[in-house]
């Protein structure tokens, strides 16, 4: 029971948060206390608009559109040391990874990320394994071609070791069974 | 004389790093699974895992792209490894998705360090020694996703194995604070300083210990701290990335053409001075 005047979570109608975990269950985001551990643990925090802990709370609060759009959500190196350490068990990492998708979904995810992700996926969706050369080429030149000036040693060392290949790689299984739900995007 | 290893035989989910940028440790790893009596046998037909770009985007996709992967394994046998972190996880993940439906594959899945410690095990893998490590110092680099996706391994703060592994091939671990710290790998594309920023820490921090060698059990890991080394700001470090399974090859006097040395990018051969062989 609520005591008069303190806000709990579960008391407010928040739309949409079970989209952030549908994968994950849900109910267990409400018993953060919001202690900071993700935060502290987080080794990207430092680099971001919001901590983790923000973005826990902020979905609990059903301020989702915040939360997607926030850089946190995209600078999640998906390292897992804010779940492993969380004394809630809070599945934070899906919690971002949860962000994403809603992200993609409603068509407000950043460029640069976009970019990357959807060549990724609809590379390897389509050919069954990734071909490294096409990724970053096309990464580059959505984004930035400097970005390849950059990688000149890399590609040099890479390549006279033979391990940039030059062809793209023999093709997985036959992916078409597959509810594709990224190229449509 | 009986091999260590024998009668053990993996489906071998390799990922795609290992075809590519990541040789090395393909070779390695077939050939120091050789030398221990154990059989890797590819997956027909394997797909890519996702890695950390489809489940971004769609993680309902992302489930049944690694379902198909675990459903191919499970045609060809019991128990599947992979040598790289991120592979480890989404397969796992997917298992654990799976299981929860009630209709995961009957796969089970590992990385390949954790077969090969379980299975053949550390004393026994002393005891095939040829070649050992000695004084070779070596800090063992774990990455995020082997003891999260799997605590029941090996400590998740402070994980030992690596460290007893490298024991075992007669090498000398060192105390190192980076084990668990993340490369930043994940986020190097769109972020490349931060994640620049995060190699660094591991580097540096090795390079002030003295370490004569890092060694890895993930190629994307391996991908930042060797590849992009020399992409780092500031003096340049100059460690050698070794992954686990050359490390394990040498120790059993596996050639360098066996273990791929010569395609590491930062230069091998200090190791290889150290321990005496021809470099």
């Amino acid at each position: 029971m609520a005591i008069s005047g303190v806000w709990t979570p579960s008391e407010v109608d928040v739309v949409g948060r079970e989209e952030v975990l549908d994968f994950k269950e849900v109910g267990k985001l409400q018993e953060c206390m919001q202690c900071g551990t993700c935060s502290a643990s987080c080794p990207v925090a430092p680099f971001a608009d919001f901590t983790p802990r923000q973005i826990v709370n902020m979905v609990n609060l059903g301020l989702l559109d915040v939360a997607m759009k926030s850089k946190m959500v995209f600078l999640c190196t998906t390292c897992y040391s804010c779940t492993a350490r969380c004394p809630r068990n809070i599945p934070v990492t899906d919690v971002m990874i949860g962000l994403r998708n809603m992200a993609f979904t409603r068509k407000v995810m950043p460029s640069k990320n976009l970019a990357y992700y959807k060549d990724f996926s609809d590379m390897i969706l389509r050919r069954g394994r990734l071909w490294e050369p096409e990724l970053v080429l096309k990464f580059a030149l959505k984004t930035n071609p400097m970005f390849l000036l950059a990688q000149k040693d890399a590609i040099i060392n890479l390549f006279f070791r033979g391990k940039i290949p030059i062809l793209p790689p023999k093709s997985g299984s036959d992916l078409k069974a597959i509810k594709n739900m990224v190229g449509k995007g | 004389m009986r091999v260590l290893g024998e009668g053990l035989r993996y489906v071998y989910y390799p990922g795609c790093s290992l075809h590519a940028t990541a040789k090395e440790y393909d070779i390695s790893a077939q050939s120091a699974c050789r030398a221990l009596g154990i059989e890797l046998e590819e997956i027909k037909g394997w797909n890519c895992c996702g890695a950390t770009a489809l489940p971004s985007l769609d993680y309902d996709t992302f489930t049944e792209l690694n379902t198909k992967n675990l459903q191919l394994a499970a045609k060809q046998g019991t128990s599947v490894v992979t040598p790289c972190n991120e592979c480890f996880k989404n397969l796992k993940d997917t298992k654990k998705t799976l299981a929860s439906k009630g209709n995961a594959p009957d796969v089970k899945v590992r990385h390949l360090f954790q077969a090969i410690y379980e299975d053949v095990g550390m004393e026994n893998l002393a005891k095939a020694v040829k070649k050992p490590l000695t004084d070779l110092k070596v800090v063992s680099y774990y990455g995020c996703l082997l003891t999260r996706t799997d605590p029941e391994f090996d400590d998740i703060e402070r994980p030992v194995k690596l460290d007893e592994m490298a024991e075992a091939l007669g090498a000398t671990p060192l105390k190192f604070p980076g084990k668990m710290w993340c490369c930043g790998g994940p986020v190097y594309l769109p972020e490349k300083e931060i994640a620049l920023n995060m190699t660094k820490s591991i580097l540096d921090t090795a390079k002030s210990l003295g370490a004569d060698v890092i060694q890895v059990i993930c190629p994307l890991c391996s991908m930042m701290l060797d590849v992009y080394q020399n992409q780092v700001e500031g003096e340049p470090v100059n460690i050698p990335i070794l992954y686990f399974t050359q490390l394990i090859g040498l120790a059993l006097g596996l050639s360098e053409d066996d273990l791929g040395l010569s395609l590491n990018i930062v230069s091998t051969k200090p190791v290889l001075k150290k321990l005496g062989a021809t470099a």
